[in-house]
């Protein structure tokens, strides 16, 4: 488990694929021998929640820490749309950038590859309907229970939120934004016809794995961070304002 | 090659890392997810859409079914990892199988063998992903953008045989969406792009 007491240089050779999560936070290579603990003191994180996320990305298995006031929800939100835009202002460009180039690349195959890029592009809709949903729904919630449960107290309107619709239910809205990767990959891996430069397909590819393995990482934070706060923030609401109030 | 999801709960670490290392090495199954407790894995099942469910307790099955009833979830193969020595009649009430975790390495493996066989159906007549005459239609009729109803009255048959072939479809090619399907529709000159856009 990484604690404030690992050394930074220590936790990427630990795990590389945590380098775009600490660019997320503002941190930046050249770290010495420094500490989580110090380097997060320096930039003003909280480490508390630095740490959280880094062991969620860095362990499937983690589970986090119960204590609830330890760091507000809005870091984790904040963190979360930050990733959203990593996602849609740089990865997914870029992806479309190395689609473009093969087309341009005078590849006799060329309609084959204006397939890939519709396909690209249909996912990027979803992605991005995913993306709005959270923010513009989901998002939002979580703070209002958040807010209410610092509080102590509950106006009858958001009452009625918690009741008609818990975190729970806002999890378990399945879309198939991950499916359509998926096949992506297939479609890549075992059916399109190769050009004789490869080099292309295989770049796309790495960047498409790469991109899987990110958003399961950050579907992790949602569902093993962010949600069990707020379903037991719920909890407390719901007991302290029990149904026969309302 | 099958694509099955497992969801692996229970409560010892060391158990449930040794529960995950077995499924790994089965090619089989692509995603692993572990819990330690039941309440914590109930409200994702519907997200995780698991094919195969490693669960010890002796907890009874109400619990779970009441959660699981009216939630859009398929079909899921619940496995007794209770370290008892279960005997066959001994399976408890919520599960298809009991795997004791004392058994001996060959038999576990054989036994998770069979239920990878079982849940595949066809999957052990190997790499055979040749689409039967059938399924080509099918798939033609997808890509131009018909729903199941409509390729069911189309063809004279049940929405439920449209589904089946829907199923074996994606099996063989590894493709589960439409857009997906319809992709490779293309690429092998089964549809136009201008069926498609009609």
């Amino acid at each position: 488990m990484i604690t404030g007491k690992t050394k930074m240089a220590d936790l990427i050779h630990l795990n590389h694929k945590l380098l775009p999560v600490i660019g997320r936070f503002g941190i930046s290579l050249g770290f010495g021998d420094s500490t989580v603990n110090e380097i997060c003191r320096e930039k003003g994180i909280e480490t508390a929640f630095f740490l959280e996320v880094v062991n969620a990305f860095h362990d499937p298995d983690y589970y986090p820490q119960e204590n609830l006031r330890q760091f507000s929800l809005q870091l984790i939100v904040d963190y979360l749309r930050n990733t959203h835009r990593f996602y849609l202002d740089k990865k997914i460009p870029e992806i479309e950038e190395m689609i473009e180039a093969m087309i341009r690349d005078c590849y006799p195959g060329k309609e084959h590859i204006d397939l890939i890029r519709v396909f690209f592009g249909n996912y990027r809709e979803e992605l991005i309907a995913h993306i709005e949903r959270e923010e513009k729904t989901v998002f939002p919630y979580a703070l209002m229970v958040e807010e209410a449960f610092l509080k102590g107290s509950l106006t009858g309107e958001q009452l009625e939120q918690i009741r008609n619709r818990s975190m729970k239910e806002y999890q378990e809205e399945h879309n198939d934004i991950e499916e359509k990767l998926y096949d992506l990959k297939n479609i890549i891996i075992k059916y399109l016809p190769q050009p004789q430069d490869v080099s292309g397909c295989t770049h796309i590819l790495y960047e498409l794995f790469y991109l899987e393995q990110d958003i399961n990482d950050h579907s992790r934070i949602e569902d093993k961070v962010l949600a069990p706060k707020v379903e037991q923030m719920e909890k407390v609401l719901l007991e302290q304002y029990p149904l026969s109030d309302g | 090659m099958a694509d099955f999801t497992a969801v692996v709960i229970e409560r010892s670490y060391v158990i449930r890392k040794g529960w995950t290392q077995i499924l790994r090495s089965f090619d089989e199954i692509r995603n692993i997810y572990e819990f330690a407790e039941i309440e914590e894995c109930l409200p994702l099942l519907p997200k995780y859409h698991p094919d195969l469910v490693l669960y010890h307790s002796t907890r009874i099955h109400q619990e779970i079914g009441s959660y699981l009833s009216g939630k859009e979830i398929g079909k899921i193969f619940w496995v007794d990892i209770s370290p008892e020595e279960h005997k066959k009649e001994d399976v408890p009430e919520w599960a298809d199988l009991s795997l004791s975790p004392l058994l001996p390495r060959e038999k576990i493996r054989q036994t998770l063998e069979q239920i990878m066989h079982d849940l595949g159906g066809e999957t052990d007549q190997g790499t055979h992903t040749e689409l039967s005459h059938r399924e080509i239609t099918v798939l033609k009729l997808i890509s131009r953008g018909l729903t199941n109803k409509e390729i069911a009255d189309k063809m004279f048959i049940s929405p439920h045989t449209v589904i089946t072939h829907r199923k074996n479809i994606t099996r063989k090619l590894g493709i589960k969406t439409v857009a997906g399907l319809t992709v490779y529709a293309i690429l092998n000159k089964l549809v136009s792009l201008e069926e498609i856009d009609s």
